[in-house]
């Protein structure tokens, strides 16, 4: 019997029983809006960055490794669909993880779109310059958004 | 969202359930004989995914069965209307 790949290994992870408990519709919604909160809470930690840096840094810490959790539990509730290579997948999840990506595109679009506005209509008002972590946080918001989006769209589907 | 059908894609019968327990397979023989996920099976069987040809194919060469016994676009008679002719009163 040959080796299991990297792949194999990673979908055979993805797909254990152990984790069928939060596969349900419900508890997958709630992880997407879990997962939402915790982008809230980063997005308000990056605006008192500069007044408490100490907070900021103490709170990020945690952020991150509830990030991690509420991540690893989102992949696993979606047994990986979204992230596995196609060799990994069959024709059905194939086209499910299509549909999401196609949602992830048009909600990723809406946005970028709603912070492009909001960055012209900041310089077209002339607006005081924001200080440095609110900046920080425009950059790596939308990044973090964007590692998790097709993630959180396919959770929050009802069939995943 | 399970994989979306058209709403001019014709409906796909099937007699997937009935045959995978008249042969004894559970979900995950079925899956693992023609290399789906059992979760397919699943959709299969409910009707809420239609298959591409190669799948059908596969699967009907499973129950050793062509594959308008296994998949038909109009539905299958019951197995007392086969069995006895009747229609079933409905």
């Amino acid at each position: 019997m040959s080796t299991p790949t990297r792949t194999q290994r990673r979908a055979a992870r993805l797909d254990d029983p152990r984790f069928e408990s939060i596969r349900t519709p419900r508890i997958r919604r709630r992880l997407v809006v879990a997962m939402c909160g915790l982008l809230v809470v980063e997005a308000a930690l990056f605006s008192v960055a500069e007044s408490a840096p100490v907070v900021f840094a103490v709170g990020l810490a945690v952020l991150l490794m509830a990030f991690v959790l509420c991540l690893g539990a989102l992949k696993g509730s979606t047994r990986g669909v979204e992230e596995l290579p196609a060799e990994a997948l069959d024709e059905r999840q194939w086209q499910l993880r299509g549909e999401a990506y196609a949602r992830t595109y048009r909600i990723g679009f809406g946005l970028l779109t709603a912070e492009l506005v909001t960055a012209a209509v900041w310089l077209i008002a002339d607006w005081p310059a924001p200080d440095r972590g609110v900046l920080l946080g425009a950059l790596l918001l939308p990044f973090h958004v964007g590692i998790v989006l097709p993630t959180l769209v396919t959770a929050w589907s009802r069939e995943a | 969202m399970p994989p979306r059908k058209r709403s001019d894609e014709p409906e796909l019968y099937n007699r997937l359930a009935l045959l995978r327990t008249e042969r004894g397979l559970s979900r995950q023989e079925l899956a693992d004989a023609v290399g789906v996920h059992y979760q397919t099976i699943g959709y299969l069987e409910r009707g809420e995914y239609s298959p591409s040809a190669t799948l059908a194919l596969r699967l009907a060469a499973v129950f050793g069965l062509p594959m308008d016994a296994v998949f038909s676009l109009t539905p299958f008679r019951t197995l007392s209307e086969q069995v006895y002719g009747t229609q079933e009163s409905r």
